[in-house]
Formats: structure tokens, C-alpha cells, sequence
């Protein structure tokens, strides 16, 4: 897994339902031994936060990021310090 | 009757709590009460306590994985790496009442840890402060921290204890416990808020997918157990000793 930038939350959604759509999301509920056990649950592959003005920063497996662009953890600050 | 012991009926693997009316229970060594959305990565955990508070999630990269193993019992990692992962639910509101919350768990901390939380500034969370050694501590959600004179070790599991009257006029004051071993004194925040949502392995989903407050990587969780009343000492040392036994503690 890596961190990757968008331009614009709108170009990240544009991607993410393009993959989504290609991995077959939303994914069933499975029990332990893989048996499908209720309905999909799993709707979304990841998501995206908004770190600076034209910055928005998810992390995505290496192996659905063709063409996007590797960026690092963004950290935030708050009133006791770093935290994340 | 809340709190009351279960007399004759408990053993660590019996299926039941020693001290009956739990108010969330998550027990990371029961198969049954998960659901998978691939192999070991959790979409739901389902509650014990009879009272449907599941935790969920339903973004494939913040889902934890039962990968972890504690005493041969399956335990659920909350990080792996940079990926941070969280599980919530809802409709439980666990801080504006009194409660007893009973954990073990593996920390590695570099942040501040939630063990249990809720899910947005100001709001409050039980874990652990990122000083050297790791504190036992609570937490006015990215604003404040009050630390105890406990620390539990990066890398090592334990069993510990938050008990509270409650938020009240913004106020709380806890009291915890690490292997029944009570902290010198209670510590207390103010300015808090409150909301029906509950969070395990994080405290901000507004900042996901860099959700702050996490388990360090390597980090997992075994069980959780919260009651909705402070414990006597008598029910707290049962489930405590529950968990002790039935995690190799």
C-alpha cells in the first residue's frame, strides 16, 4: 500500500468508482471458510482526505495505481501535536 | 440487576461473561461472530452482549485483520504498516452514562491510542499517551490528554480498565486499572462532548484515510467488554481475572 495524490476530490471519485466497478464492489459477507453469509457490505475500496489546496491524499494498493501519482502520508497537526 | 455475578456458569470458554449485563461485548477469539469481506479482513464484529452493537466497516482499506494471535486465540490487528484501520457503530453512545471498560489488548504507540473512543474532536477517548514509557491515559479527542502513573509497554499485551461515572456538564473522571492493579489516583478532563457513536481503533474518520489515534503496527485487540455502570471491585477482579486467564495474561 502507498500514498497517492488527486488533483480534486472530483478526479479521485472519478477513479475510485472506475475501480470499484472493475473489482466488483460492493463485495459479499463472507463467514471464515468463504461461504456467503448476508448481504454486500463492503462498498467502498478506500477513500480520500483533503490535505492541502489541490492535494487530496489516499492510499491504494500498488497494484490499482497505474498512472497515479506516488505521493507520502500527510500529517496532521493538532492542538497536543502530530497525529497522523 | 446489572453487574451481578454469574455464579456456577463461568469458565474463560464457557461462552459466557463471569458479571452479567454487558453492554458491548467483542471477543476476537469467536470465528462466529465475524464477517469477512476477503479472507481475514473483518467487515463486521458483531457484539456478544445481546444488544446488536456491532462494529463495522465498510471501506476495504480500513478493515482490520484477524490475523494476530494471542494465548493460540485469534486477536485482530488495527494497523498493518501505514494502512490504519477502524471499526464503528452508530448508535451507542458509551461516555454519557456511567461505564466499566474492560480490554486486552497489544499497543504500540506512537500516537496517542484509542482503545475505545468516539469520533470527533473534543469527544472522548480511553487509551494511551505516545510518551516513553507508553501511559495509560484518556483523551479530549485532538485537544487534550490526562496521563496515569500506569504504562503498559509497546509490544506487550495486557489487561486494563477504565471506569467512570460518566460525561457529566462536560466533565469526566476515570479511574483505571491495569491487571487489577488500580492507577494512584482517578484522572479527569473537562470541555468534552458527547455522541451515539462508537470507535475502536481510531477516533477521527473525518481524517481518513490517515485516521489519527490508532493501534501502532503490530498492535491488536482481543476483547473488549464495556458495562454500562462502574463495576464493584468484587465484579470488576471476575471479568478481569476472565480475561486474564483466558488470554495468557
Amino acid at each position: 500500500m502507498n500514498w497517492y495524490t488527486f488533483t480534486s476530490e472530483e478526479a479521485f471519485n472519478t477513479w475510485h468508482e472506475k475501480l470499484k466497478a472493475r473489482l466488483g464492489y460492493p463485495l459479499p459477507s463472507l463467514d471464515q471458510e468463504g461461504n456467503v453469509i448476508g448481504e454486500p457490505y463492503t462498498t467502498e475500496y478506500t477513500s480520500v482526505v483533503k490535505y492541502a489546496d489541490a492535494d487530496w491524499r489516499t492510499i491504494i494498493d500498488e497494484q490499482y495505481a497505474q498512472d497515479l501519482t506516488l505521493s507520502t502520508e500527510p500529517i496532521f497537526v493538532d492542538e497536543r501535536g502530530t497525529i497522523g | 440487576m446489572i453487574g451481578a455475578i454469574t455464579a456456577g456458569l463461568f469458565s474463560p470458554t464457557s461462552g459466557q461473561l463471569p458479571v452479567s449485563g454487558a453492554a458491548l461485548w467483542l471477543d476476537a477469539s469467536d470465528a462466529n461472530t465475524f464477517t469477512f469481506s476477503s479472507g481475514s479482513r473483518v467487515s463486521e464484529w458483531r457484539d456478544k452482549s445481546g444488544n446488536a452493537r456491532n462494529m463495522t466497516q465498510a471501506t476495504s482499506t480500513y478493515q482490520p485483520n484477524r490475523t494476530a494471535t494471542q494465548n493460540s486465540l485469534s486477536a485482530v490487528k488495527m494497523r498493518e504498516s501505514s494502512v490504519k484501520y477502524f471499526m464503528r457503530n452508530t448508535s451507542y453512545n458509551w461516555a454519557n452514562s456511567a461505564f466499566t471498560m474492560l480490554c486486552v489488548v497489544r499497543p504500540l504507540v506512537g500516537e496517542y491510542t484509542a482503545y475505545l473512543s468516539q469520533d470527533a474532536s473534543a469527544h472522548l477517548q480511553l487509551g494511551q499517551d505516545p510518551s516513553t514509557p507508553s501511559v495509560l491515559a484518556i483523551s479530549r479527542i485532538s485537544q487534550a490528554t490526562a496521563t496515569s502513573n500506569l504504562t503498559l509497554a509497546n509490544n506487550t499485551t495486557g489487561q486494563i480498565t477504565y471506569k467512570s461515572a460518566g460525561v457529566s456538564s462536560g466533565t469526566v473522571v476515570v479511574q483505571i486499572y491495569k491487571s487489577k492493579v488500580a492507577a494512584s489516583s482517578t484522572i479527569t478532563l473537562g470541555s468534552l462532548s458527547t455522541q451515539a457513536v462508537t470507535m475502536i481503533g481510531g477516533s477521527r474518520s473525518d481524517l481518513a484515510p490517515t485516521i489519527a489515534d490508532f493501534y501502532g503496527d503490530g498492535g491488536f485487540l482481543c476483547e473488549l467488554i464495556v458495562y454500562p455502570s462502574q463495576l464493584n471491585d468484587t465484579d470488576r477482579n471476575a471479568v478481569e481475572d476472565y480475561l486474564i486467564a483466558k488470554w495468557g495474561l
